[in-house]
């Protein structure tokens, strides 16, 4: 075979080339500590290493808005618990000045020790981190609460993104926050014994459960829970004589039933001839209580009872003991008196979540209204700074008010955990994406250097072998 | 006595000079690739001596045509490969910051940071600094594509005229050796040297374009490219290329054209209109990421007096509800208390786009109210439905959660023409907090189709570049196999050739002491005289 010295040449030459690339590119990978220089040098990889920048910007965002929501919640958290605190002193405060006898100025000393604590908690209500108020739900730059205590804010929460298709309330609006279920009737009595003057029929429902009292003259209630309506009235402390216009009609009605009373009424020939009638009401909790009704129009008979159980249903005073006879015990009224001395009715559920929905058929004894924690406490701090003494509603109402700081604490608590706990998954996830990204773009350093050494030594060789091959011609013999 | 022999001596040692000659320029042109060894043919004319027949040239033309055209392919690919280099070069997405990606990236984390924290300085202007960013970076790339696309163009008239340079050249060759071949013929058809300058010029024709050759038996060759078109006939003709409008022209001799861009196969002709091909591709997928960034990304708003149909739909005649469309739409007023009910239009999913926009517009109630319904053709080609009102108090409830009083971006019909809207930095002012978490939520599948987007574009360019790069490492491996084989065949061999001359040097150094003796011989019988 001839071999051509251009021929020899070339191939020394190629060879050269293809080396000298060969050690190129190692000595780019080592000193760059990248496997991958150009797109095209392996596109599953580029592809890879596209779609793991963008997965790892994502997560970081999400990381970032997780570490927002965290900053946040952990500052809603110290706040709400600020606020309980103070809650829980103004709690006891107003346990004091009920429960105590105070003279009207160290009531007033109370209101005023109380007006300083709302005022406390109505700057933490307002207060904001960054520009972003963290009780006006979505309205961010909003103040949530004015100074009448009405909320202002938005009525939707403001949600942060932490993890695609997952996210957390960071800012919850302060209306639901102080937001509590004690319902106060807008009417106001100037005693709890002032007649309504209308009638009617309330109707409360919550849950599956519908409370029903009718109202107005002539109408009376056995204020007093029977659970079995053939046992004798005396078992459940019911005694003394039913009276008829101030005469007694029938004596003793502690020997009777309930279902024996309703006979005896609707049997007296007295009740006949005044057209008074009694019957028996079944109530949601599955008691009885009777119910009597003058049916003249207007009611020209007055039904009562030596033992004060018999009441007419046409006064605050007497409603709310009605009403509390007939409601389930998860559910109480009271007669609530206002800051300027007048009454009015509270509804307030035992449970912290229960709505109620208040309605009338007749007509209305008014419109009740759901009352903030500010408001409540703002009541009970008038009321002492008027030299008033707080009454079991207020007590009530602040009560209320603890527990739904404590509950909205709680609910941020652990809204909270589930944003750290996001924490180590999302590191976890990271290292994952950083390694994967790692693996597709880095060289294997030790690799890289046993592969330029190989290379160094082919190169070496090349050399020697051109050399010796130069070496061997015919020239030196010529 | 000696009369016939010194003849026959002088005709040898004049061959073996020749030879001499012909053996030397096969060593001057060793390391010459286009060099064909010649050998010089002496036959043998006993009893009157020898006689120098011609310089025969071992060459295989069947080889060197194979040769040609994998030259002819390996340039392409190695051109093309340059180019897509350079684009490689434009578009950094390995290293950290410098690529499409991280800009994508970085607006699309700045759009979720003020998503995040809507009130946030910072946040608000790291999203127009991104956004204009974004912008600004695909189109200096575009622009870079551009630049690259203009150079190119430079290249292939440089090719074209270079092609109709050889081809001439060739046609100058073959015209010459018909001439040298007729001057030599008696005298060994000494003419091969224009054999090695026809090849020299075949091998750059090759480089340029992809050609098919025929010779004659003397060695003139007639040159076509693809589909026949001749660029050089024996020594009739030649013809040119001509380089017009982005397209490739063959020139005919009548006066016409005919454009032969698309059948071209191989050569650094064929690199440029592919490499420009592919770059008008890469901005076709460029101007795609723009054109879905203008459509699609849009901020919630709290005044702008304009709603819009968030998910885009491909045909606007079709009903909405088979996108998955569908909800009731009231249009409320909300400066009184409680506020009014202007006018409701439901299961709006049952109307095509142009039936929603016409049942709003021919409500009498929203007409009075000046509320007026458009379908906005986006730059990528889908639709949507664009509600405006110019009173503050007008509000508009949609039970479907797809209409959003909202604002675009961007805008612009395409890359060139983007921008962000004039108005982002107030627009940024007067987000609605309340559904920064709905649109944060959006923006996770514009960021995912933007980055689908994206990945096409770098996808295209690494696995096109990888391609061109394997063929060429084929090919070029090919074409060494094939270029070697032909250097076998045709190559000189300088120990070979000093073997030869050395015989020949022998053979020469005996005649010569022929003469010598002969001399002596006549000088003997003249003494006897």
């Amino acid at each position: 075979m001839k071999v051509p010295d251009s021929l020899l040449f070339s191939i020394f030459i190629q060879q050269d080339e293809k080396l000298r690339e060969r050690i190129a590119r190692k000595v780019t990978e080592i000193s760059t500590g990248r496997r991958i220089q150009n797109l095209s040098d392996d596109p599953v990889a580029t592809f890879n290493v596209v779609s793991l920048k963008k997965d790892i910007a994502h997560l970081s965002q999400f990381s970032k808005n997780r570490l927002f929501a965290d900053v946040n919640l952990t500052y809603i958290d110290f706040t709400l618990g600020e606020m309980s605190t103070k809650v829980k002193e103004i709690y006891t405060k107003v346990v004091q000045a009920k429960n105590e006898i105070n003279t009207p100025d160290s009531l007033r000393s109370i209101g005023t020790e109380l007006r300083k604590a709302l005022d406390f908690l109505l700057d933490r209500a307002n207060d904001k981190v960054g520009k972003n108020y963290i009780f006006s739900g979505s309205a961010l730059t909003t103040k949530p609460f004015d100074e009448n205590y009405n909320y202002l804010g938005s009525a939707e929460v403001f949600n942060v993104q932490i993890e695609e298709g997952n996210f957390v309330r960071v800012f919850k609006q302060g209306s639901e926050v102080f937001g509590t279920n004690v319902y106060q009737m807008d009417t106001l009595y100037n005693t709890p014994e002032t007649g309504f003057g209308v009638s009617g029929t309330m109707q409360v429902s919550y849950d599956s459960t519908t409370v029903s009292v009718d109202y107005g003259d002539g109408i009376w209630y056995l204020a007093a829970k029977v659970t079995d309506p053939d046992a004798p009235l005396s078992s459940y402390g019911i005694e003394g004589d039913l009276l008829l216009d101030g005469n007694v009609e029938i004596s003793g009605i502690g020997s009777f039933s309930l279902n024996a009373l309703i006979s005896a009424i609707n049997s007296d020939p007295d009740f006949v001839a005044a057209n008074v009638s009694a019957s028996l009401v079944t109530n949601p909790d599955g008691t009885y209580t009777m119910r009597l009704q003058d049916a003249d129009a207007p009611p020209d008979n007055a039904v009562s009872d030596t033992g004060g159980n018999i009441l007419e249903s046409n006064n605050l005073e007497n409603f709310v003991r009605i009403f509390n006879s007939v409601s389930p015990p998860d559910l109480r009224a009271f007669v609530h008196q206002v800051p300027d001395g007048r009454y009015t009715m509270r509804l307030i559920p035992e449970d912290l979540s229960t709505e109620l929905s208040i309605s009338f058929a007749g007509t209305p004894l008014g419109n009740f209204n759901t009352l903030n924690v500010f408001q409540i406490i703002n009541e009970v701090t008038s009321k002492l700074e008027g030299g008033l003494s707080p009454d079991e509603s207020d007590l009530a109402g602040v009560g209320r008010s603890y527990d739904k700081i404590t509950a909205e604490r709680s609910e941020t608590g652990s809204i909270l955990a589930q944003v750290k706990a996001q924490e180590p998954v999302q590191e976890n996830r990271m290292d994952l994406l950083l390694k994967q990204k790692s693996d597709n773009e880095d060289a294997d350093l030790s690799e890289s250097i046993m592969e330029y050494t190989r290379y160094r030594t082919a190169y070496d060789a090349l050399m020697r072998i051109i050399a010796d091959t130069r070496d061997m011609t015919i020239l030196r013999y010529l | 006595m000696f009369g016939a022999s010194f003849g026959i001596i002088s005709q040898a040692l004049d061959i073996y000079r020749k030879s001499l000659d012909i053996r030397n320029r096969n060593i001057i042109n060793a390391n010459n690739p286009d060099y064909v060894e010649e050998e010089p043919v002496v036959r043998s004319l006993a009893p009157v001596g020898i006689f120098f027949e011609e310089v025969r040239r071992d060459q295989n033309i069947f080889y060197l045509s194979l040769r040609n055209d994998k030259i002819s392919v390996v340039n392409y690919l190695d051109e093309r490969s340059g180019v897509l280099s350079n684009v490689e070069g434009i578009f950094q997405e390995l290293f950290e910051g410098t690529g499409i990606n991280e800009y994508v990236n970085r607006f699309f984390s700045a759009y979720q940071d003020l998503m995040k924290d809507p009130t946030n300085d910072g946040s608000k202007a790291e999203l127009v600094n991104s956004a204009k960013s974004l912008v600004d970076f695909m189109q200096s790339k575009s622009r870079d594509m551009d630049k690259l696309d203009q150079s190119l163009k430079f290249n292939t008239s440089r090719i074209v005229k270079r092609i109709n340079e050889l081809a001439r050249k060739l046609y100058t060759v073959n015209k010459e050796m018909t001439v040298i071949y007729a001057q030599t013929y008696a005298r060994g058809k000494d003419y091969k040297n224009l054999l090695d300058e026809r090849d020299k010029y075949l091998r750059e024709l090759s480089e340029l374009i992809n050609i098919d050759v025929q010779q004659d038996e003397i060695g003139r060759v007639k040159v076509f490219t693809s589909k026949g078109f001749a660029l050089v006939d024996f020594v009739d003709n030649y013809w040119e290329l001509e380089f017009s409008g982005d397209r490739i022209y063959w020139k005919s001799k009548d006066g016409n054209s005919v454009d032969i861009t698309d059948v071209l196969e191989s050569g650094k002709i064929k690199a440029m209109i592919d490499g420009r091909s592919d770059l008008q591709r890469f901005k076709g997928e460029i101007d795609a990421v723009a054109k879905f960034l203008i459509s699609s990304v849009k901020l919630p708003r709290e005044n702008s007096g304009t709603w819009y149909l968030i998910p885009n739909v491909p045909d606007r005649t079709v009903n909405l509800s088979t996108f998955g469309i569908d909800g009731n739409l009231e249009f409320y007023d909300d400066s009184t208390s409680p506020p009014t009910l202007i006018s409701t239009i439901s299961n709006y999913g049952s109307l095509s786009l142009d039936g929603l926009e016409a049942a709003i517009n021919s409500d009498p109630a929203l007409a009075s109210a000046g509320i007026t319904a458009t379908v906005v053709t986006n730059p990528d080609g889908t639709y949507s439905l664009r509600i405006d009102s110019s009173n503050p108090s007008h509000r508009i409830a949609d039970s479907g959660n797809n209409f959003y009083e909202s604002s675009p971006v961007f805008t612009g019909v395409d890359l060139a023409t983007m921008d962000t809207v004039s108005t982002l930095s107030s627009d940024v002012e007067d987000l609605d907090f309340s559904l920064t978490d709905t649109f944060s939520e959006f923006s996770n599948n514009w960021w995912n189709t933007s980055r689908d987007l994206v990945q096409a574009l770098i996808n295209d360019i690494s696995t096109t570049q990888a391609d061109v790069k394997d063929k060429l490492r084929i090919e070029s491996a090919l074409l060494e196999s094939i270029d070697r084989k032909l250097q076998e065949m045709q190559g000189v061999s300088i120990d070979k050739e000093f073997m030869e001359i050395m015989r020949i040097q022998r053979t020469y150094d005996a005649v010569a002491k022929v003469v010598t003796k002969i001399d002596e011989l006549l000088v003997t019988t003249l003494n006897m005289v």
